[in-house]
């Protein structure tokens, strides 16, 4: 297109980029935050942070099941339409037991309600404030929000598909891939900022293209469906029936029969799966005919996202399905690539990398947009200093850039904030938090209206990191153990939900500190042009240019 | 967890020296850190030492983890290492040499201590 | 410099109005030919070939896919699946360095034709 295959694939990068960019740092920011949505969705029910956390015990599982179904046929609701019984996992440390509702008119499926045990076994919790935690950043990823599922996802999907042509040019046009692969040249304005994209996609970039690719498989299915068309002539349930063959097909029958004693299948469980610890137990329609008993397996570390089930007649306990255990060929690549999307078998060493591959992500998107509106505003510098107008275009990606690069941080924080500090009961409150990650979001949006300067930035920087740097002392005060009481009983994911808090909120303070130095230093060329290093845990917030170090009006 | 910590840190160790040796190889950091450009033979040692450790390193992940948990748990450790040798060179490329004996030193504690 | 009397109802345009037609349509016709104007023009038909026909031709080879590949059917579908958005990005990379515009629409529409036309013969 251009004159050159290296140039064309240049712009193709450049334009496949920018257009989707900001959408893309909202589900690369939003997905890295599900890395550790069980944690995020912890922290938000502080009524859960003392008393509850227990391991996972193999010997007491009969007690506890059968504890566990008095309680819910005691307590649950007649017209229930699923149970579930929750052992502690490595991520979730405690046992629950829950309840489906029938859905209501409009509702796919039915309201869920938990009800958490105390470790000590002496009563359950069952009044916890309600807040979507960290399923909200989840969904945020690919469901998008006010709007509706299969909407949101072809947004999604056309983004992905942008991002890997954006990744596929950008791998082409590094020439120098292997001969920079280490160079971040600081103070060198544009160089540098172009050395930070560079590095931020390079060192990161099989999990880049991983991330990227796996996504578009994960909802493959939405996206080209005639293949199943094609290979089972229109019969979409055959499809779904030999992909997954556990899949319940049954419907509740209407008829009542009484529901068996779930600890008695515990002997067919054991020798199934002799000692692996079982994650979870599903009675399907209970105290129907047709009710089904599901045993799910705590798969720990195996790379897979397919459950390791036992599926019982719910009424005599034959055992009516068991999983295999070898898969091969395509559905083992398909599964393989769906977990290492989902990563539901890191470990949290392994976690906390994937985390950071996700911020390195967002790193390589802001700094990629930060440099095009570095280097455009450089272009029309002479216009600019004669008193004319920026162009739409720089303003609008300036604008952009602000509400999104400091938009979506103060979005969390806000999130955070809403979930302590509104009232613990009253209806729609989950739908709250939500809104309040919205409002500052396009608060910052507002403010990037009224001016985007290098001050701007900087006062932006210093808000959003004090409220993080602040965010263990709200804890403190909204939740019955602190950051010490969490260190003394080894309640890790809440004492890493604060540290991290802290580490984010001082890393904004030090970035607006930087660009306190930038704007100090002497007007003298060439220009001190400091940019700050660590790709992988600050939004790029310096605007370097060049020739000016006034303030920029709208 | 303590247990598990140990030999993650020594692979990370491992990693760092490799691509350490990785960037020595290059002219301008080899330039930037020993204040003379590498010669040919230097340059060839280094980039081979550097393949040898990260194979090295790579398979005490594997032995470690399993082969799909492993190589996984690799491929995050290279990113992480490669950010902070860069953050070396960038920052302090004299230093480099010290950082590179440091996380030998470590590296062969801990993975003898774990015993792979 | 019109000829007719204030009186005559004119049924035929005045030289003048003549005049300035044919100025406006000389401007657009130079507006389209400017470089920009052009530039967007072959943009906007390589970026629809590429998303529209691209995607087409991806998901035709992935029902051939299904039908020509030597696995069980679940086996081939998903396999075509997963490798549909190689294809996908090979054709839009494709419309975009092909030298001339029009054969991004061209050769992407053939491919379509071509995957298609398989399909319906090795469906049977």
């Amino acid at each position: 297109m251009k004159e050159t295959f290296f140039r064309t694939l240049s712009w193709l990068h450049t334009w496949a980029g920018l257009l989707v960019c900001w959408v893309l740092l909202l589900i690369f920011f939003a997905g890295s935050l599900s890395y550790f949505r069980h944690e995020i969705t912890l922290w938000n029910e502080p009524e859960l942070h003392q008393g509850v956390y227990q391991d996972y015990q193999a010997n007491t599982l009969e007690n506890q099941l059968d504890k566990n179904q008095q309680y819910i046929e005691t307590h649950s609701p007649a017209a229930v339409q699923r149970w579930m019984i929750d052992f502690p996992t490595e991520r979730k440390p405690f046992q629950s037991v829950s309840w489906q509702l029938p859905p209501e008119k409009g509702q796919r499926r039915g309201k869920t309600e938990e009800h958490v045990a105390l470790a000590d076994g002496s009563s359950m919790i069952s009044e916890v404030r309600e807040s979507r935690g960290g399923n909200f950043f989840y969904r945020l990823h690919f469901d998008l929000h006010y709007m509706s599922a299969i909407t949101a996802r072809y947004i999604v999907g056309v983004c992905t598909m942008f991002m890997l042509i954006a990744l596929i040019s950008g791998i082409v046009i590094h020439k120098r891939i292997f001969k920079d692969l280490f160079s971040f040249r600081r103070d060198k304005g544009t160089r540098s900022w172009l050395d930070a994209h560079n590095v931020s996609s390079v060192i990161a970039l099989p999990y880049h293209l991983m991330i990227t690719y796996t996504g578009l498989i994960t909802l493959m299915l939405m996206y080209i469906p005639w293949t199943v068309n094609t290979a089972y002539s229109g019969d979409n349930q055959a499809f779904l029936k030999e992909l997954n063959p556990a899949r319940q097909t049954e419907k509740a029958a209407g008829i009542s029969a009484p529901q068996m004693q779930l600890s008695q299948l515990l002997p067919q469980v054991k020798a199934a799966w002799g000692d692996t610890p079982i994650k979870q137990v599903t009675v399907s329609y209970p105290k129907d005919q047709n009710s089904q008993v599901t045993f799910y397996q705590n798969t720990g570390k195996d790379v897979t996202d397919e459950a390791n089930i036992l599926i019982f007649n719910g009424v005599n306990g034959e055992l009516k399905y068991a999983s295999p255990h070898d898969a091969s060929g395509a559905s083992a690549t398909y599964d393989t690539m769906m977990s290492l999307h989902t990563a539901r078998f890191a470990a949290p060493l392994l976690r906390i990398l994937f985390f950071f591959c996700g911020l390195l992500g967002c790193a390589m998107i802001a700094t990629g947009t930060l440099m095009w509106a570095i280097r455009i505003r450089q272009k029309q510098q002479k216009r600019l200093d004669k008193g004319d107008k920026p162009s739409l275009g720089l303003r609008l990606v300036e604008g952009l850039n602000f509400m999104f690069i400091l938009g979506l941080p103060l979005g969390t924080v806000a999130f955070f904030y809403a979930n302590r500090l509104l009232a613990t009961h009253f209806s729609g409150r989950s739908e709250w938090e939500i809104h309040s990650f919205f409002i500052a979001l396009v608060a910052m949006g507002v403010w990037a209206f009224w001016g985007r300067s290098r001050r701007q930035w900087q006062m932006a920087l210093i808000l959003i990191g004090s409220l993080y740097c602040a965010l263990p002392v709200l804890n403190a005060f909204t939740s019955p153990s602190n950051l010490i009481d969490n260190i003394q009983s080894h309640q890790w994911p809440l004492v890493g939900f604060d540290l991290l808090a802290v580490i984010f909120g001082c890393a904004m303070l030090f970035a607006s500190n930087r660009l306190t130095l930038i704007a100090k230093s002497p007007v003298a060329r060439p220009a001190l042009n400091k940019t700050h290093v660590k790709a992988d845990k600050t939004r790029r917030s310096e605007l370097t240019s060049q020739s000016s170090l006034e303030e920029a009006k709208s | 967890m303590m247990p598990e910590f140990m030999p993650i840190v020594g692979i990370l160790g491992l990693s760092y020296l490799s691509l350490a040796l990785f960037a020595l190889a290059k002219f301008g950091h080899f330039k930037d850190v020993f204040n003379r450009p590498p010669a040919q033979w230097q340059s060839y040692l280094l980039t081979l030492f550097a393949w040898l450790l990260l194979a090295f390193s790579l398979s005490a992940c594997v032995s470690d983890q399993g082969w799909a948990y492993g190589s996984i748990l690799f491929m995050g450790i290279i990113s992480l290492a490669a950010m902070l040798v860069i953050l070396t060179l960038s920052f302090s490329p004299r230093y480099l040499p010290i950082w590179i004996v440091t996380s030998s030193v470590l590296t062969s504690t801990l993975l003898f201590a774990s015993g792979i | 410099m019109s000829n007719t009397s204030a009186f005559e109802t004119s049924t035929q345009p005045s030289a003048d109005q003549i005049r300035s037609f044919s100025q406006i349509s000389r401007r657009i016709v130079q507006w389209f030919k400017q470089e920009q104007s052009v530039f967007a023009f072959k943009v906007f038909a390589r970026a629809s070939a590429a998303l529209l026909t691209g995607y087409i031709a991806a998901a035709s080879l992935a029902c051939l896919l299904t039908v020509v590949l030597p696995m069980p059917r679940l086996e081939s579908t998903l396999t075509a699946n997963m490798l549909s958005f190689l294809f996908y990005a090979v054709a839009i990379i494709y419309a975009f360095c092909v030298r001339k515009t029009w054969h991004a629409w061209r050769d992407l529409g053939l491919v379509s034709l071509f995957f298609f036309g398989l399909l319906q013969i090795c469906g049977q």
